[in-house]
């Protein structure tokens, strides 16, 4: 095990991405075109205080959208998948302490819009989470026997306790293989599980090098910043490629927790042995 | 002196490259989303809505240039309009796509919520999607469950990481009984995008 430091500052480098994006691709496009920032919120704060922020919604599209939100506890399954459970069903439930405002609004192209969220805590808690969901509804003129399309988006908001275990993730089972369609392509199965309280978003990187040096490459893991939650089990299965069909050295190293990091190295066969 | 000049020109450079870029960004109409884009989340939908228009149990043209089918004797029609949208989301971190008929007996004035079918089909989905073909049903939300039996027109499909974008279009599909008093009416199909 070898310890080293990832940061973790997706949102605040959302925030300038999106925002560039924003502004070089201003230009509305036909029908709905609608960008939210951040795409997920973390927010670290103690027991019996208030938090606070905003949501970004940009109408990039060609008509005006009439935008509601409404809110639901959700779930995360092995492979990363949400279920949407009903608001306040779960004990991890946000919504019973969280207030949004405004509600709705009408957003006409090329407009921006801030949603305001506002989070009481209890005392008592390590991590609290809902999905907020923005409808947007086009304003469209009504005709017989019309089928509007509704675009709704969802976005996690998580509040963790400052008193809450960091995240620790422990890697329970890791395998390489060629995959037998495409033999340049490299596939990892990954089982990992976080065993602390709060959510960490694990990111790092293959190394994959042939036996004579004269092919060498890194391959991002986690590029998107899916989060493992606190208890969770995720098993990841991801590709990486393309990459030499002859003998392969590779190299994993993942976040595990703030300051420590999980690495391996593995001899894959060439594709015909 | 040497060295001002030299970091004027390189000020300079970097200048001519910006403008260069910003003019190359402004000049299309969207922008390219690859997996280096660390938390991003669009939806883009094409056409937002589809009018049936004036339709008849008989399956003639629907008055919109719809084409419908008899079904036979005492069967109804059926109108057919596929491709009549395409939608993409890019996301970062990865987010699943579900689509569900959100009608509500609100709207409905003739026929019921069910008589409007949907399907997302195959064709442009990512690699691991399944299209559960044509379904109608009336649900008011599949609850995120990803099986085609919970009701989902598609599930599974997945956008982040290694491709950040995916894309599906919409087929919808009306039947039209014999016994219905067909007026205006209005559903509402809602694509959720979802992701931790």
């Amino acid at each position: 095990m070898h310890r080293a430091r990832f940061a973790s500052k997706a949102p605040r480098g959302a925030l300038l991405a999106v925002s560039f994006l924003l502004l070089a691709g201003s230009r509305a496009t036909a029908g709905v075109s609608i960008a939210i920032v951040p795409p997920y919120a973390e927010k670290l704060v103690a027991g019996g205080t208030s938090v606070s922020d905003t949501i970004s919604f940009t109408n990039r599209g060609s008509e005006p959208v009439l935008v509601s939100v409404d809110l639901s506890d959700f779930r995360v399954g092995d492979q990363g998948d949400v279920s949407e459970e009903p608001p306040g069903s779960q004990d991890t439930s946000l919504v019973p302490y969280l207030r949004i405002s405004p509600t709705s609004m009408r957003v006409a192209p090329n407009q921006q819009a801030s949603f305001r969220y506002v989070v009481e805590t209890p005392e008592e808690f390590r991590q609290l989470r809902a999905m907020l969901y923005f409808s947007s509804l086009p304003e469209t003129p009504a005709k017989a026997n019309q089928v509007r399309i509704v675009p709704r988006m969802g976005v996690p908001l998580y509040v963790e306790n400052t008193k809450a275990g960091q995240a620790s993730l422990r890697v329970d089972h890791l395998e390489w293989q060629r995959s037998a369609e495409s033999p340049d392509q490299l596939l990892l199965e990954l089982t990992t599980e976080n065993q602390g309280a709060r959510n960490i978003r694990p990111t790092g990187f293959v190394s994959v090098r042939t036996r004579d040096g004269k092919f060498e490459r890194s391959f991002p893991f986690n590029e998107g910043r899916e989060p493992v939650l606190p208890g969770q089990m995720r098993q990841w299965r991801l590709a990486f490629g393309p990459v030499p069909t002859g003998e392969l050295d590779v190299q994993l190293r993942v976040a595990t927790s703030l300051r420590t990091s999980y690495e391996s190295r593995t001899w894959v066969p060439a594709a015909n042995d | 002196m040497r060295r001002t000049s030299l970091v004027l020109s390189v000020f300079l450079v970097a200048l001519i490259a910006a403008a260069g870029s910003a003019q190359a960004q402004s000049a299309t109409d969207s922008f390219s989303v690859t997996a280096a884009n660390q938390g991003i989340f669009l939806f883009n939908i094409v056409g937002t809505s589809f009018d049936f228009g004036t339709l008849t149990a008989d399956g003639t043209t629907s008055s919109t240039g719809v084409a419908g089918a008899r079904n036979g004797a005492n069967n109804g029609a059926t109108y057919t309009a596929a491709g009549v949208t395409t939608w993409t989301c890019n996301s970062a971190p990865s987010r699943t796509v579900r689509v569900f008929n959100a009608s509500t007996t609100a709207t409905i004035n003739w026929g019921t919520a069910d008589r409007l079918s949907l399907q997302i089909p195959s064709a442009g989905l990512p690699s691991g999607s399944t299209s559960c073909g044509y379904k109608t049903f009336t649900t008011a939300g599949d609850g995120g469950v990803g099986s085609c039996g919970s009701g989902n027109l598609v599930h599974s499909v997945a956008t982040g990481n290694g491709s950040n974008a995916a894309t599906g279009s919409l087929d919808l599909r009306l039947d039209v009984l014999d016994a219905d008093t067909t007026g205006a009416n209005t559903w509402t199909v809602v694509l959720t995008a979802s992701g931790a």
